[in-house]
């Protein structure tokens, strides 16, 4: 039964399936998207908001190299706040909550309005193999879809197992099927298959919380969009709420520990630590004595609220008492309840940075079937696979971020080059070692014109970011060269801002200098700079104010790219290379680094092996 | 699969002893034990391991026995190298040890380039750098006391103690890190005060570390001491009372002028090398001349200067002149002859700036135990005994990229500027301290912040 020949099979719907079908289709590649479920498309499967710290910057960098995801939530977002606001630029992030149903619908309507693209709805059991390569897919009911490419997004589903309290069924997600026969396919094709943990809140009804009693968490007014080329934000706004356990929800908690799956011992595997469950941080950190719940609206248009600190996996009657122990929710009555989940997941130190495997040529995975969590993490891997799976059809070099060049690229490389250590990854500023240069705010200058280069972006946003290159460099020049004098007038507006008095001339350069001085405040000193965009405004203002600490980034890039690039061939026998330890081997046989960068990354590689490789290179090159 | 080859060498040192120790390691050492070792009793079969064997070593082929000794195989990792390591006990002659060596060589081993062993124990984990580079200079310590700064060193004493600075350094850091990353979670921060004085702490500490390098370089290395002083004033006789019995290695150093004799002694365990700058005589036209030679060349290279007067005559242009030439050194002034009437005027001296003197007689031996003593300490400075100390210069570099980083992030503190830039300099001086135990990891962070922190909303 053959039924259809793509050049692109994309299997599943989630954030990683979305983009990577999008990506594949736009750049002319006949895709096709499978999923198991043609109404979940775009599913926000557990809080109900895209961004964050790290995370925003991997959405607006998505933005950059033309995908969807912050277009679509600037669609449908209904409170948006910039993060870290206090901090320097290079941290600031963008969160919003989303209207769940309307991100849905939003998201299938750009898939459906996609040309080159087919939705299909069907559970995909079996991967297609010849001869090392992937030939395509095969559903349930036996259904046979060839494909060039196919690319994997299978997110919580494979062998999905949810529990709430001893209590354990079969299933991707809540109201979801899982996929039963695809992990055994891939583990019979030889990849290392792992298994993964992760949790969600029960979900309240709305018409039950005291809201006057919480404290209101308002949104940024005006909203600030994620997407370079969104206007304005046209959705009705409407705040979060704030409310607290307290030591009786602890005790609540602490008397029925035992029943929690995870520590009956029926969970064996482990869950993210920055996302832990409210029995978690109830049991690691007793001595807190309340933890912060955010109630987050999951719609205009329902009534169902996300308590955000609220994750448990205890049995439903524990999770109605402790809810109801908490201020402003003691007649709340849960909706649907908190639950844990188990999953099968695949190493991801079995691909290459072009996220195809090693082991199938033709096999794309990305998402959480690469031990990521996280909508953005997600979305970014699906962008990343969609763009390499169509560049090798057409024979051209895979496109790979570098760690200085984006979040994506850290996120990556980490994966392929660490993989998951056991827990389910997920992005922070901290692990970007080039931290200062990769700012949300420049994410269109560091990336449009790669993302234009492949053929995603559009030819206005490519020629928007070069100019704004173009003027930034102006600006700079500009304020270097504008000078004032000390007048008494001068010195009354520092005064009022916190500043210093000039004493002597100064350009308006060395007074952005000062911490206290922000670029806006410049227009107070030289009115001809009034017309200037903040977005301008910033970029020159971030050069010249941390102009040393940039200088250092940069000087840590330029080592950073000489080892970067030192590549590797495919075939080295490391086997061959006296010196090395046996460990030493066998991890550069197993993850294969494309770099010397990327050998010296992967753990237990001492810097005296890296020392021995370079060498070895050398000699291979004279000889 | 590809393996390490197996290497062989005599790590006792050639000449005549009682006992040398030819050393195997490698896949292969076993293997050579069995061909070439016959144990008493004639038994055959598997050698336990860390255990000592009697037994013989017999050229296989002829049967000839060579001698008897006593053999331990470790199997790896236990063993030095982290490989299966062979040692063979024997008779010290040179001529036997060299045939049992050949035989190894002859059943497959490869002669051992200097320092193989430890690159290999290196290599294989067994060691870190720091802890590397100490077997180097415990092999080339030249007293006790230097011994055991080396040994320190190999047993990782640096290296624990670099690691509790770096640990001092993460905390500070997983503070500034959780700032940013977790900033709406309810979490009790260090204040910018507190991160600054912990800094600084840290950055006192590393200084310490610094300030210890002089100390064990002293102690690695040895002291250079000039004896100046003009002709018959009894820099010889000096020389030779004070190397005495305390005579420990004469080396012939290369490239020494012929004019230069050197001795060396043991000053309470640190090596010193004591120059006799005997053999220059000074004609009245030649005073200036004779003052340039001294400064320009061994006074320059020398940690300290022993000037010698004679007490039992009048202070001359000459004196002045050599006294005037080392006014940048560590200098200790002994008035000799003091056996004689004095005749020396003092308060030339202290016209000089010079309070401190001593009176001795190399000639009675007088006063020269008390000399030894000063001039000790003014070596190494006062006399408290550092933890660890720093013997090598690339560790010292790294520290004080290290400390510079510190004082930028204390300099970013008291700008008030936010916590990416203080994460900047930190990292800095994390990279400073993993350079002299070579660590590299960027987990551990974040590690610490969940280990810390009740994060995740």
């Amino acid at each position: 039964m053959i039924y259809n020949t793509y050049d692109v099979i994309v299997v599943g719907a989630g954030h990683a399936g979305i983009e990577a079908s999008l990506a594949a289709s736009r750049m002319g590649a006949k895709t096709l998207m499978l999923t198991l479920n043609l109404d979940h498309i775009g599913q926000m499967s557990c809080n109900p908001a895209i961004g964050g710290i790290g995370k925003g910057h991997l959405v607006k960098e998505i933005d950059a190299l033309g995908g969807e995801m912050a277009r679509a939530i600037d669609e449908t977002g209904i409170q948006f706040r910039m993060l870290n606001t206090k901090k320097g630029p290079a941290v600031r992030a963008s969160r919003a909550q989303a209207d769940k149903a309307l991100y849905r619908q939003q998201m299938k309507r750009v898939l459906e309005n996609c040309p080159n693209l087919a939705l299909r709805q069907g559970s995909v059991e079996r991967l297609l193999v010849e001869g090392g390569e992937a030939k395509g897919v095969e559903t349930q009911i036996g259904e046979i879809f060839y494909g060039r490419r196919v690319i994997l997004t299978t997110g919580t589903f494979l062998k999905g197992l949810i529990h709430v309290g001893d209590r354990n069924y079969s299933a991707g997600r809540a109201g979801d099927f899982a996929v039963q026969g695809l992990s055994d396919s891939l583990n019979e094709l030889g990849f290392k298959v792992g298994r993964l943990k992760t949790g969600t809140c029960p979900r309240l009804d709305g018409r039950t919380i005291d809201y006057a009693r919480l404290q209101a968490q308002y949104g940024d007014d005006p909203p600030i969009p994620f997407s370079f080329s969104t206007e304005k934000i046209s959705q009705r706004q409407i705040p979060c709420h704030i409310t607290y356990t307290n030591s009786r929800t602890h005790e609540i908690i602490k008397s029925a520990i035992h029943r929690s799956p995870m520590y009956s011992g029926i969970i064996k595997s482990r869950g993210p630590r920055y996302c832990p469950s409210i029995e978690d941080k109830v049991v690691r950190f007793a001595d807190k004595e309340r933890h912060q719940i955010f109630l987050e609206p999951e719609g205009a248009d329902t009534v169902e609220v996300y308590p955000n600190g609220l994750s448990t996996s205890l049995p439903l009657d524990v999770q109605i008492e402790m809810v109801r122990s908490i201020q402003g929710l003691e007649r709340a009555e849960i909706m649907r309840p908190g639950y844990a989940i188990e999953y099968d997941y695949v190493e991801p130190t079995q691909l290459y940075p072009s996220l195809e495997t090693k082991l199938i040529k033709g096999l794309y995975h990305a998402g959480q079937i690469n031990g990521t969590t996280g909508y953005e993490e997600a979305a970014a891997q699906g962008l990343m696979a969609g763009i390499n799976a169509v560049l090798s059809l057409r024979g051209k070099e895979p496109t790979i971020l570098a760690r200085d060049k984006a979040y994506i690229g850290v996120l990556i490389d980490d994966l392929v080059t660490k993989g998951t250590d056991g827990e389910p990854y997920r992005m922070f500023t901290s692990r970007a070692e080039y931290r200062l240069l990769l700012r949300e705010d420049n994410a269109d200058l560091r990336l449009t014109d790669l993302g234009y280069k492949v053929g995603l972006a559009t030819e206005e946003a490519y020629r928007l970011s070069e100019d704004k290159k173009g003027r930034v460099a102006g600006l700079i020049e500009a304020l270097e060269n504008s000078r004032i004098n000390p007048a008494l007038e001068i010195n009354a507006r520092l005064e009022s801002l916190g500043s210093a008095p000039l004493r002597g001339q100064s350009s308006l350069a060395q007074l952005l200098r000062r911490p206290e001085i922000s670029f806006s405040d410049l227009v107070l000193f030289a009115p001809e700079f009034a017309g200037v965009s903040a977005s301008l405004g910033l970029q020159a203002e971030v050069e010249i104010k941390y102009s040393g600490y940039v200088q250092r980034q940069m000087e840590g890039v330029k080592r950073f790219r000489k080892i970067e690039a030192v590549r590797l061939p495919a075939d080295l026998d490391y086997m061959a290379i006296a010196g090395l330890s046996h460990e030493v081997r066998e991890k550069l046989t197993l993850i294969r680094p494309c770099t010397l960068g990327q050998a010296a990354r992967i753990s237990g590689i001492t810097p005296a092996a890296i020392s021995l490789l370079s060498v070895y290179l050398k000699k291979q090159m004279v000889a | 699969m590809y393996q390490e080859d197996t290497i062989a060498a005599v790590a006792t040192p050639m000449g005549e002893g009682g006992v040398a120790i030819v050393r195997v390691s490698g896949p292969d050492a076993e293997r050579i034990a069995r061909e070439i070792f016959a144990r008493s009793g004639g038994r055959n079969g598997r050698l336990r391991t860390h255990t000592l064997h009697y037994g013989t070593i017999c050229e296989p082929k002829t049967g000839e026995v060579l001698d008897e000794v006593l053999l331990t195989l470790m199997r790896k990792p236990r063993s030095y190298t982290g490989e299966d390591v062979v040692e063979v006990h024997c008779h010290g002659g040179p001529f036997l040890v060299r045939r049992i060596l050949e035989l190894i060589l002859s059943r497959g081993a490869r002669h051992a380039e200097p320092g193989e062993f430890t690159k290999r124990a290196f290599l294989n984990g067994r060691l870190d750098l720091a802890q590397a580079e100490g077997v180097l200079d415990l092999i080339r310590a030249r007293t006790e006391k230097g011994m055991r700064l080396a040994l320190g060193q190999v047993r990782g004493g640096l290296s624990r103690w670099i690691g509790e600075l770096r640990e001092d350094l993460l905390e500070i850091l997983v503070q500034v890190e959780a700032a940013i990353d977790f900033p709406e979670e309810e979490i009790e921060l260090l204040q910018r005060d507190q991160l600054a004085a912990k800094t600084e702490a840290l950055r006192g500490k590393i200084a310490e570390l610094i300030g210890s390098y002089e100390w064990g370089r002293l102690f690695r290395d040895g002291a250079r001491v000039c004896i100046a002083g003009k002709p018959n004033v009894g820099k010889s006789s000096l020389l030779n009372a004070l190397v005495g019995e305390e005579r420990v290695i004469v080396t012939e150093v290369p490239g020494t002028t012929r004019d230069v004799v050197e001795e060396s002694i043991n000053l309470g365990g640190l090596p010193v090398a004591l120059w006799d700058t005997a053999g220059i005589r000074r004609t009245d036209d030649q005073v200036e001349k004779i003052s340039v030679h001294f400064t320009r060349k061994r006074i320059a290279e020398a940690d300290a200067v022993l000037a010698v007067l004679d007490g039992s005559c009048p202070f001359s242009p000459e004196d002045r002149a050599i006294l005037e030439s080392l006014k940048e050194k560590k200098v200790l002034i002994a008035i000799n002859k003091s056996d004689l009437s004095p005749r020396l005027d003092m308060r030339e001296l202290t016209g000089l700036g010079y309070k401190e003197t001593m009176l001795i007689s190399a000639k009675e031996d007088f006063g020269l135990d008390h000399l030894k003593q000063e001039l000790r300490s003014l070596l190494l400075g006062v006399e408290i005994e550092p933890q660890v100390a720093l013997t090598n210069l690339r560790h010292k570099a790294a520290l004080e990229r290290a400390q510079a980083s510190l004082n930028e992030a204390l300099k970013t503190l008291r700008r008030s500027l936010p916590p990416e830039f203080v994460a900047v300099d930190l990292r800095d001086a994390k990279e400073g301290l993993e350079e002299v135990i070579g660590v590299i990891s960027n987990d551990d962070i974040l590690k610490r912040i969940f280990d810390q922190f009740c994060v995740g909303k």
